[in-house]
């Protein structure tokens, strides 16, 4: 092989690394500049956004919305955000696609629903009563929505059970009617007849609102301080007899207060019940939420 | 020349943005947090809380340290109590002490009256006992 002339390596030498300058400074760019683009950015967000990564999804619609304009990735900028429970935003965009040619029933339709599910009841109804972007096809879920939030808000005194039962399909009246009869005629206990019986017998309180073992344990307790109080007068020894006398009566009325805190309870717990009941059986059902069709299908 | 080189190397290297960077990652922390460490300071917000903080931290120093943490409830009795009476006044939170006191003593505890804390135990605060059936459900609402 010959090996060339002192100048001409030179000459070699620098045009190599010329082109290793130029390969490194406009490889790197290009590079940059094809994984950046804006539908690389798209198709990133839309796969976030399906894989339920809201904020990231959010972020990266934004970014594309920098340099495009798309009224579905509105949309999408909107859903991550009452994904998010953002609802004020997420309304704030909707709103801007209330004059789309496509999107506008989606969208109306959406910014009812996170009034709904932002429990804006008092605003949801007067855009429902007032304003004339109700979405026509979707009438029927918004109807659902404004009867059924008294039964979830448990305003059992708004609720009307004919209306109910005809916004929902005839699968669910039995459910809509046990829910409400939950609601209207709950079985409570009465704080004041608690007290009463415990007063009378100690624990009698708690047995009557269905805590057994706490009934029993009251009765033993008072009863033994009692005992004690009483033998320890009979054998003379008056400090003890006093001093269990005082624990006897503290308990009682601790046994009293506990047994009217009982009967609180239990009906507490029982709106809790049905608070969980309700929401677990709106939810399981969907009645609210048809599924948009262009999202992660 | 080849100094210009080695800074273009190294300097696209060293402020390359990393994906770690890019998406704000976070180091993930899988160690529990104790939960379990008492509170000795002494409330001065009353006169009444005063005295109570300072039972309350000698039953801690010279009872519950020793004795080990027994209370089968979060939070635990001497807890409830202070927080009973701060959320009430000194009547009504010894009461609800004594009902709560009643209740421990129960053998046969029903979990399904309780619920369970994060800790294991059995959850039951002070509220729950505020004879207000909206207080109850509101805190308790999931």
């Amino acid at each position: 092989m010959k090996i060339p002339k002192l100048p001409e390596r030179v000459l070699l030498k620098k045009i190599l690394l010329i082109n290793l300058l130029f390969l490194l400074i406009f490889s790197d760019l290009s590079a940059q500049n094809r994984l950046f683009n804006s539908q690389n950015r798209l198709n990133f967000a839309d796969h976030l956004f399906c894989e339920k990564d809201y904020l990231r999804a959010f972020n990266e619609y934004r970014e594309y919305l920098k340099y495009e304009f798309n009224d579905t990735v509105i949309f999408k900028v909107s859903a991550s955000l009452a994904q998010m429970g953002r609802f004020t935003e997420s309304n704030d965009y909707y709103k801007t696609l209330f004059s789309s040619l496509r999107l506008s029933e989606e969208a109306k339709f959406e910014f009812y629903r996170n009034l709904f599910l932002s429990n804006r009841l008092k605003d949801f109804k007067y855009f429902y009563e007032t304003t004339s972007f109700i979405p026509l096809d979707k009438d029927i879920y918004l109807k659902r929505m404004l009867i059924s939030s008294d039964l979830i808000n448990m305003n059992k005194y708004s609720i009307n059970l004919e209306d109910l039962i005809s916004a929902f399909p005839k699968r669910a009246e039995d459910s809509l009617k046990t829910f409400y009869n939950r609601l209207r005629f709950p079985k409570e206990k009465s704080p004041l007849t608690a007290g009463l019986l415990s007063t009378l017998i100690p624990g009698l309180g708690k047995i009557y609102t269905e805590e057994y073992g706490d009934g029993i344990s009251s009765l033993l307790l008072t009863g033994i301080l009692a005992y004690l109080a009483i033998d320890n007068f009979g054998a003379d020894h008056n400090f003890r007899g006093w001093l269990f006398t005082g624990f006897a009566a503290y308990f009682y009325a601790g046994n009293v207060y506990g047994s009217i805190s009982s009967a609180h309870q239990f009906n507490a717990n029982l709106r809790l019940s049905l608070d969980s009941d309700i929401k677990l059986f709106f939810s399981k059902n969907n009645y609210f939420l048809p599924k948009t069709k262009f999202v992660c299908d | 020349m080849k100094i210009f080189l080695f800074i273009l190397f190294t300097s696209t290297v060293l402020f390359s943005q990393t994906d770690w960077e890019r998406w704000q990652a976070k180091e993930i922390e899988y160690s529990v947090g104790s939960i379990n460490i008492k509170d000795y300071s002494i409330d001065k917000s009353s006169f009444g809380t005063t005295i109570l903080s300072g039972i309350k931290n000698g039953y801690y120093f010279f009872i519950s340290d020793l004795d080990g943490d027994n209370c089968p409830f979060h939070p635990s009795c001497s807890s409830f109590a202070l927080q009973s009476v701060k959320g009430t006044n000194i009547f009504q939170g010894a009461l609800m002490f004594a009902d709560r006191f009643t209740r421990d003593l129960n053998f046969i505890k029903n979990p399904k009256q309780y619920g369970f804390h994060q800790s294991g135990k059995l959850n039951d605060p002070y509220f729950n006992y505020l004879l207000s059936e909206s207080a109850i459900f509101t805190n308790n609402k999931k």
